[in-house]
């Protein structure tokens, strides 16, 4: 438990985790690889060619309830939208004008990400969360552009909440993402990964090993355990150097195995949240004795020494948590918990129905394939034709609708309305679709008999029956 | 049985692609090309004295050419489409008065005459034009006055057999072009090149199944089933029609598609699916030789099935669709090809 340097006497429970002085280090320093990763992956996001794929060609895009007024940005405007959130993510590591740059990124990258669902990862709601959250925090108070131009802004320490709402942010990711993978499926099928990592044996040196199903199931059975504990490990002093150690070999092994991207960047970089308050000057201090004893950079550990010192001198009351603070800490606290607890109370499989599947971090936890046929029928000429799905969807998009009954709806209503506005208001939108789930048989996703594009009927999405 | 069971388990996806590239598409080719020789010798004799027996002789050769064609059509990449010879053996919708007039106005048939024309005047869908003539015409379109026997009979035809002779060499050199691209084996030729592809093959190969699974069930079957009322006005649409070999060649295209999967004398995309799914696997063998099955039950060319035995062509329809899914999403599934083709990022 932390205790007050003033008095000793050990903290109450919101002193310790809320109010309490901890070095604001660790914030800087999370600061700093948060921006910088995420202006090389807005670098990444434009180089890769997504931005022209995602936000231009798209003539249709499966809006989220609610946001159906947002709309990508005419013509090229998109990729200036993604060198300004490039730029925004500078700013961001650098500190310098952070809270416009963490503000406007915050904005950016979440209106990005509700354009088009077809788009949605955990990693990018992860990205929205923390940058939400750095929006409010002031890591800009140390070792940022901002503290340099203004002196006043500078602080040594940050009140407990602002570290401990990052450390349980990542907290929720890695714990939900463990409980996710206690299902039959991953525990006793070692499904999906038999499949995923059977696709990678053309890799050299362990490619061989990895169509072998005992590899699949140990894989599983770490990746599950590794999930739920390591937030556990990370915590504890003792255990954690070689937690991280670990957790560096795990992401970088899933980087390799899978195409997931910025995803283990993200949590390693989320993972330091969980080291001593002080960890990067400690490691910064290491640096210069490796290097002092060549005398490359003499004075630097004096300063860093100095500023260890004034530590504790240099208060952060202008972030102290008040009761309104402590309020919305609980609010946000209380939603990042039900949204992934809410996907263990709905009927049905959730990687499924996709009924609670996003938002609750159910990460890698399913191999699902789709394929939808869309059929108008008109019951005055009792005439039924197959309506092309190209003329509305990129590839990319009619993989990711396949496997959704929200987005195939969404489809359907489309193309009615479209009918309708071609004068035929009595033709139904029925849709032929399968998919497969963790290498079950192909079976219906959706009752063929609905009419899609009618009012919402119980029963449209059909269970998984096997 | 277990011994052959645990081997069968142990085929790595190398030794799969190197299978299918060395045993299934490399003889694929060959066969096209010495099946395409036959036919240019065929055409040759043609020329020089045609007759009814030539001709017949010429016609058979065709057909046994365009079964080749169609057995390898389930793989439209590599060296058949860097070489841009898609069109040569699959392109059907040529037209006749076009190749007529073609024929007539040229002032020189060779090879520079023939590299100028589009693809609806040249390749095997011509060849078959000029053998076998147009056995169904569109609505308002004439009969032809002269039978193809007639036409490539006297001295005013040495063009049309000049241009016949000219389209079967070219036919001819491109396939066997294919062959030798497929038959090269090391690193550097296609064969080593497609089998050390890994994961990327698996996903193109799949891929170019799903493509050719899906291509047969619309454009051959539900094609033919959806075509406009009257229907004798509108067979000439269907591919293969002008020769009467419209189901030969679907039933050729599905047994290909069946030789990829369970490998030819060696091993097939099926030891790749059996150690991740054998569940699978036995669907898939089951929904290949249902389909199949189903295909052969039509028992007549699909232009004059869809007149006098429809329901056998929705049987068969159905049968293909229900493995069409299996392609797109089991196997898709099964092999990871939905987890490693998608170029963007996943979680």
């Amino acid at each position: 438990m932390a205790t007050d340097s003033s008095s000793k006497k050990p903290l109450s429970f919101r002193a310790s985790l809320i109010d309490s002085p901890v070095d604001i280090a660790a914030l800087a320093a999370f600061r700093f690889l948060f921006g910088l990763m995420m202006s090389l992956a807005m670098v990444r996001f434009i180089a890769k060619g997504w931005v022209g794929e995602f936000y231009i060609q798209p003539s249709f895009y499966f809006t989220y309830p609610g946001f159906r007024w947002l709309h990508p940005w005419p013509g090229g405007w998109m990729h200036f939208h993604f060198v300004l959130l490039a730029l925004l993510a500078c700013g961001i590591a650098l500190g310098c004008f952070y809270r416009i740059c963490a503000v406007l990124f915050f904005v950016g990258f979440t209106y990005v990400e509700l354009l088009d669902q077809t788009t949605y990862l955990n990693h990018y709601y992860l990205i929205c969360l923390l940058s939400g959250l750095l929006a409010i925090l002031p890591a800009n108070r140390a070792w940022s552009v901002d503290a340099w131009r203004n002196p006043a802004l500078r602080t040594d320490t940050a009140p407990a909440w602002t570290l401990n709402l990052l450390r349980f942010q990542a907290g929720v990711v890695y714990f939900f993402a463990g409980l996710a993978k206690f299902n039959a499926d991953w525990l006793f099928k070692a499904e999906p990964l038999r499949i995923w990592l059977a696709a990678r044996s053309d890799l050299p040196f362990v490619g061989p090993l990895l169509d072998k199903a005992w590899v699949a199931y140990g894989a599983s059975w770490f990746g599950a355990a590794f999930d739920t504990s390591i937030v556990f490990l990370l915590l504890c002093p003792r255990t954690r150097k070689p937690a991280y150690l670990l957790a560096i070999l795990f992401h970088v092994a899933t980087w390799i195995l899978f195409n997931i991207g910025m995803f283990p960047w993200v949590m390693l970089v989320a993972a330091t949240v969980f080291f001593s308050p002080d960890w990067p000057r400690n490691l910064l201090l290491r640096i210069n004795v490796f290097f002092g004893a060549r005398s490359i950079c003499p004075s630097f550990s004096q300063r860093i020494s100095a500023m260890a010192r004034r530590q504790s001198s240099h208060s952060a009351s202008g972030f102290r948590a008040n009761a309104a603070v402590f309020l919305l800490l609980v609010f946000y606290a209380a939603i990042q918990l039900a949204l992934p607890i809410r996907s263990y109370l709905v009927s049905g499989t959730p990687a499924w129905t996709c009924t609670g599947f996003n938002c609750a971090w159910r990460v890698m936890i399913a191999e699902k394939s789709g394929y939808a046929e869309f059929y108008a029928f008109d019951p005055a000429s009792d005439r039924r034709w197959k309506i092309p799905t190209e003329i509305y969807l990129t590839p990319r998009q009619e993989m990711m609708m396949d496997q959704d009954p929200d987005l195939i709806r969404q489809m359907a209503r489309r193309m009615g309305d479209d009918l309708k506005q071609r004068g035929r208001r009595a033709v139904q939108i029925n849709v032929e679709s399968f998919a497969t789930l963790n290498g079950r048989p192909s079976q219906r996703l959706i009752n063929p008999g609905i009419d899609l594009a009618g009012p919402t009927t119980p029963g449209w999405i059909l269970q998984l029956a096997y | 049985m277990l011994v052959a069971s645990a081997r069968a388990q142990s085929v790595p996806r190398k030794v799969v692609l190197e299978d299918i590239a060395a045993k299934v598409i490399s003889p694929a080719y060959t066969d096209l090309d010495s099946k395409c020789r036959a036919l240019t010798n065929a055409i040759g004799q043609l020329v020089h004295a045609p007759n009814q027996a030539s001709l017949d002789h010429a016609r058979q050769a065709w057909a046994d050419a365009a079964a080749a064609a169609n057995r390898a059509r389930y793989f439209q990449a590599g060296p058949i489409v860097d070489r841009e010879y898609v069109a040569t053996f699959y392109y059907w919708k040529v037209r006749g008065s076009k190749i007529d007039s073609t024929i007539h106005e040229a002032r020189a048939i060779d090879q520079a005459f023939l590299n100028e024309q589009g693809a609806d005047v040249k390749g095997l869908f011509t060849l078959e034009y000029l053998l076998f003539g147009q056995a169904h015409q569109s609505p308002g379109e004439p009969k032809p006055v002269k039978t193809p026997l007639e036409l490539l009979c006297g001295n005013d035809a040495k063009p049309r057999r000049d241009f016949l002779l000219l389209v079967g060499h070219d036919l001819e050199s491109k396939a066997a072009q294919l062959a030798a691209d497929w038959s090269v084996s090391g690193e550097q030729g296609t064969r080593g090149k497609f089998a050390n592809g890994g994961q990327q093959s698996i996903n193109l190969l799949v891929n170019q199944l799903a493509a050719a699974i899906e291509s047969a069930s619309e454009n051959r079957l539900h094609f033919t089933l959806d075509l406009p009322k009257p229907l004798p006005g509108q067979l000439y649409r269907i591919e293969g029609s002008g020769s009467g070999s419209s189901l030969r060649d679907l039933i050729a295209t599905l047994e290909g598609l069946q030789e990829v999967y369970l490998g030819a004398g060696g091993s097939g995309l099926a030891d790749a699916v059996k150690p991740v799914n054998p569940t699978l696997d036995k669907r898939m063998r089951e929904q290949f030789a249902a389909t199949i099955s189903a295909t052969k039950v039509i028992g007549a060319p699909l232009e004059d099935a869809v007149i006098n035995n429809r329901a056998a062509i929705q049987a068969a329809c159905d049968k293909m669709k229900a493995l069409e899914i299996m392609f797109k999403v089991d196997l898709t599934s099964a092999l990871g090809v939905t987890l490693t083709f998608n170029s963007t990022d996943g979680d």
